[in-house]
């Protein structure tokens, strides 16, 4: 990992469209700028771990049986059925 | 896993469902990748009959399955409380905002699931034949 630092106010790019700014430096926080284009996605890391971990939860590695469908599923299976 | 594509059909050998012959139009090519499914760029969206209304979302790899399920079939009541109130109105402007779009939700196989969550939704556009899996994060935004 590239490790640099930087007081308040100063920044980095990345690439030449993104930059990140510190904006303010408190005791237990750094407050970060981030100009970048739109299609850029901003996430925050324990937000991906988070997705990351899910999806990866989410994989089936064998055909699953009804038993393992969700009750969600199965109503949409049986619209009708009470 | 083997992979040969044949005119207008791509077959995956699928480690769940076997040997399958996909319509190229059915294949999803995703440019960001899926996070945690780091390598795997292409996905193809299958539909089989017993499980249906589910799509499976399958690598061209044959080797990750998710099950997926259309927003459209998706009820507000099936929604968590977070997902109601703060992702549904992002991710109709995301669809508003992008023509040709669909959206899908990864469910968990899971029969102890009672809630869906609108969090990472996988957004298609179906004219393209590009998808994504947003992060419906709230980042406050503030112009300088």
């Amino acid at each position: 990992m590239l490790v640099l630092s930087r007081k308040e106010g100063e920044g980095i790019y990345l690439n030449d469209n993104i930059k990140i700014t510190i904006v303010e430096i408190g005791r237990n926080q750094i407050k970060l700028g981030i100009d970048a284009p739109r299609d850029v996605s901003i996430v925050r890391d324990e937000i991906m771990d988070r997705v990351k971990f899910e999806n990866r939860e989410s994989l089936a590695d064998t055909k699953p049986n009804s038993v393992d469908l969700p009750d969600i599923l199965k109503k949409l299976k049986s619209p009708n059925e009470p | 896993m083997t992979m040969s594509n044949v005119s207008n059909t791509t077959m995956i050998d699928s480690r769940v469902f076997g040997p399958m012959g996909i319509e190229n139009t059915k294949i999803i090519h995703f440019p960001k990748g899926v996070p945690g499914l780091d390598s795997e760029r292409n996905f193809a969206f299958v539909c089989i009959e017993e499980y249906q209304p589910l799509v499976w979302m399958i690598s061209q790899s044959g080797l990750y399955h998710l099950p997926v399920i259309p927003l459209t079939l998706i009820d507000s009541e099936d929604l968590d409380e977070e997902s109601r109130e703060d992702y549904y109105p992002q991710l109709m402007q995301i669809l508003n905002d992008n023509p040709n779009t669909a959206a899908y939700v990864i469910l968990k196989l899971n029969p102890s699931i009672k809630h869906i969550s609108l969090k990472a939704p996988i957004v298609v556009d179906v004219e393209l034949l590009r998808g994504e899996q947003y992060i419906l994060d709230y980042i406050t935004m503030q112009s300088t």
